[in-house]
């Protein structure tokens, strides 16, 4: 099939089951953010928690080409991960992250696809290399190659790069760090279901 | 076990002890690893040491190098040559000016599409791109990536002469062993 | 010097003239000290747990040539803590299809069989927690919680709905069921030459003379000993025996659908059991709370902290020999078992009991 069979496959998946209501506790938040006691309160445990997520990033263990190899050289002793807590699990039910490093082919998408359904709230999504952002190489003229994961799931943080350096690497997770310290209780729940639309994004050059 | 269970007691007795030698060996070699420094480089550091520096040549991100006499005040005169070369046509140039004054009005190069290949630094005939030691450069939204003419230039600012490759040498032998860091 | 045991010995007086002031009944002091023991049990299997994450990412980390944590507060102390705190967070996930009560209940099963075990520990010369009704079948009693710990890892296997959680949890049912009896025999090796299957008695005999009267000394326990020491790892899920959980054969074992606050249960459980092995291992074969230099500590160091320094040992010899060697596959496991750690078992079981007889 092609890309546009794909695409319209890959929004209707069945895969996961309807979100849960929203939690007590961010109901709680976003009705109370005017002002007074509750305010701190909630500022407190942002810190905390927010702290707590990026402090201990648990990445999805899976590689597709070479970015893989790069990651790997990463996670290895002289670009050491772990300092930061970062640490691979194979499960996605553990994962918090997931590093989609390589070329995404169109076989593979649908079970990107499922791997990110399965994966737990909190989640982010690490696009690494330029063939993950927007098909790099093999934008024009291939077959099988999905211009793109962001296409599929939404992405947080894009790493440029063909491979990316591996301090490259280091400086995406830092940025990933800022984003996910900016979250908050009281924000709408995290991405689950269906992504919204702005996340399909047609790329053209202007 | 072998398939075939037909070793002797005493040859039995000499595999359990061979197994114990070599496991002996393992744990030894690990220990020594344990006192050994690590080889890790502390990226990024905090100890007011410099950061790893990129060897010269490296493809990082793009910059245009600054001309003050020509119009537009970058060397390039536009004259798609880059445009033309690129594989995964990433750079997009809007020309402006006739002749002698010919230079872009608008020049786009997607970095997250490029393959970082250098044919565009290769082909420029007047030396005017060239790809920097930044290798910093990851975002949250894609269209971040498409750099423009304002933050090509910026950049050429900094980086005054295009960076050559070094090709490597026909008798070059191998790469030299990386020392183990005391840290 | 013994203080957990003076500090209940005096709590426990205390209890009892004012429950006996307030016409209480006296069976409620037990009542209480059962509940304050078993508090003071899982607050204390948290902070080991804790510290032994830490220890073994710095471990490995310096074996393999890195550097472990050391971004997450100084020297990365606080790295466990963290992950404790994110786990807390993350969505807890059922899988469709899955039994809920199995799914709930494995990790909670699996983590009082692994916590249970600590209550036949000999701290102090006067405080084993289980000293009200005087267990004097301690071995007995470690041995059958430790087969328990199979009914929590099948139902974790059993309870996602997953193919491979299944497959891990049969073969880590296997494996943890075929090791128990090379270390029964061991074991009762120990227990001959100690005569009582109680672990306060075991200790008492090997404190004499300080570091001269532990078992490690003694020739014909060296087979037991080893013996051991390689099944309860095998127990215990460390490499070179972790196949139920190998990420690259089986995603991860038992605990693939486990998310969140459940799998920081396995976790926990899974490190408490590393603690109990090597807790076990000192009280059996290193003294237990006897000090190195004989009975009358000349140090005045707490009982307690010879028996916790002893099993760290333990546990970091467990860690060295786990960063070095490679996963057994798992007919070669199964082989190993049964074909060489029975038989060196059996020989083991008949080698002490000649020296019993003679000695």
């Amino acid at each position: 099939m092609g890309l546009r069979e794909l695409e319209e496959s890959l929004r209707h998946l069945p895969e996961r089951l309807p979100r849960p209501p929203d939690e007590p506790l961010r109901q709680w938040a976003r009705r109370h953010q005017q002002g007074g006691l509750p305010v701190a309160f909630i500022n407190v445990a942002d810190k905390v928690l927010d702290t707590a997520r990026a402090c201990s990033l648990w990445w999805l263990q899976f590689g597709l080409a070479c970015c893989a190899i790069e990651s790997m050289a990463v996670g290895a002793s002289r670009y050491d991960l772990d300092r930061f807590g970062i640490f691979h699990r194979a499960t996605p039910r553990q994962a918090d992250a997931m590093l989609v490093a390589g070329t995404v082919t169109i076989k593979m998408a649908p079970v990107i696809k499922r791997l990110y359904d399965q994966m737990s709230e909190p989640r982010y999504v690490i696009a690494v290399g330029n063939c993950a952002i927007s098909g790099g190489r093999f934008y024009h003229h291939a077959y099988s190659v999905v211009r793109g994961i962001d296409r599929v799931i939404p992405v947080d943080i894009y790493i440029p790069g063909c491979p990316p350096r591996p301090e490259s690497f280091i400086d995406g997770l830092r940025k990933l760090h800022d984003l996910i310290r900016k979250e908050s209780l009281a924000d709408a729940p995290a991405r689950g279901g269906e992504p919204p639309e702005e996340y399909f994004r047609k790329r053209e050059l202007p | 076990m072998r398939k075939q269970d037909d070793t002797t007691f005493l040859a039995l007795l000499g595999l359990i002890a061979e197994g114990a030698r070599s496991i002996c060996v393992g744990l030894h070699i690990t220990a020594i690893n344990f006192f050994r420094p690590s080889v890790c480089e502390r990226y990024p550091r905090r100890d007011g040491k410099p950061d790893w520096q990129p060897r010269p040549g490296y493809r990082g991100d793009f910059a245009l190098i600054s001309d003050a006499e020509r119009p537009g005040g970058l060397r390039c005169i536009a004259c798609l040559q880059c445009q033309n070369i690129c594989p995964d046509k990433c750079i997009h140039i809007t020309p402006t000016g006739k002749g002698k004054e010919r230079h872009p009005k608008q020049f786009l190069i997607d970095a997250g599409l490029c393959m970082y290949c250098w044919l565009c630094v290769e082909v420029c005939p007047v030396a005017a791109l060239t790809m920097t030691p930044d290798y910093e450069t990851s975002t949250d939204r894609p269209e971040k990536l498409i750099r423009t003419l304002e933050q090509l230039r910026e950049r050429g600012k900094e980086y005054p002469e295009p960076l050559k490759v070094e090709m490597a040498r026909a008798d070059a032998t191998s790469v030299a062993p990386t020392e183990r860091r005391g840290d | 010097m013994s203080p957990i045991g003076l500090i209940a010995t005096w709590l426990r007086a205390l209890l009892t003239g004012w429950f006996r002031a307030w016409h209480i009944p006296a069976v409620f002091v037990d009542i209480l000290a059962w509940i304050v023991g078993g508090v003071v049990i899982l607050l204390m299997i948290t902070l080991i747990a804790l510290i032994l994450i830490y220890v073994l990412r710095k471990v490995a980390a310096y074996i393999q040539g890195r550097i472990g944590p050391e971004r997450v507060g100084p020297y990365g102390l606080f790295q466990t803590v963290m992950d404790a705190l994110k786990l807390l967070q993350k969505e807890d996930i059922v899988p469709a299809g899955a039994d809920k009560i199995l799914h709930t209940l494995g990790p909670v099963v699996f983590f009082f069989v692994c916590t249970m075990g600590y209550l036949v520990i000999p701290w102090e010369s006067q405080a084993t927690i289980a000293r009200q009704v005087d267990l004097n079948i301690g071995v007995l009693f470690l041995l059958a919680f430790s087969s328990l710990g199979v009914i929590g890892v099948l139902m974790g296997g059993w309870g996602s709905n997953n193919k491979w959680s299944l497959l891990g949890a049969l073969r880590g049912a296997a494996q943890m069921i075929s090791y128990e009896i090379p270390m029964l025999l061991a074991l009762v090796c120990v227990v001959l030459m100690a005569g009582s299957l109680s672990l306060e008695v075991i200790t008492e005999q090997q404190k004499a003379l300080g570091l001269l009267s532990w078992n490690l000394w003694k020739p014909w326990l060296w087979l037991p000993m080893i013996l051991f020491l390689i099944t309860a790892a095998a127990e215990i899920n460390v490499t070179p025996f972790d196949i139920p959980e190998a990420e690259s054969e089986l995603v991860a074992g038992y605990h693939t659908e486990y998310s969140g606050m459940k799998f920081a249960l396995y976790f926990l459980a899974e490190f408490s059991n590393n603690f109990l092995v090597g807790l076990i291992f000192a009280v059996l074969f290193l003294g237990g709370w006897s000090s190195p230099f004989g009975h009358p500590d000349p140090l005045y160091l707490p009982e307690f902290l010879w028996l916790v320094g002893k099993a760290m040992v333990v546990v970091l010899f467990l860690m060295w020999v786990r960063w070095t060697l490679p996963r057994l596959r798992v007919d070669q496991l199964m082989a190993l078992c049964w074909k060489l750690l029975l038989p060196a078992a059996f020989v083991s079981l008949v080698i002490v009991s000649i020296v019993g007889l003679y000695l």
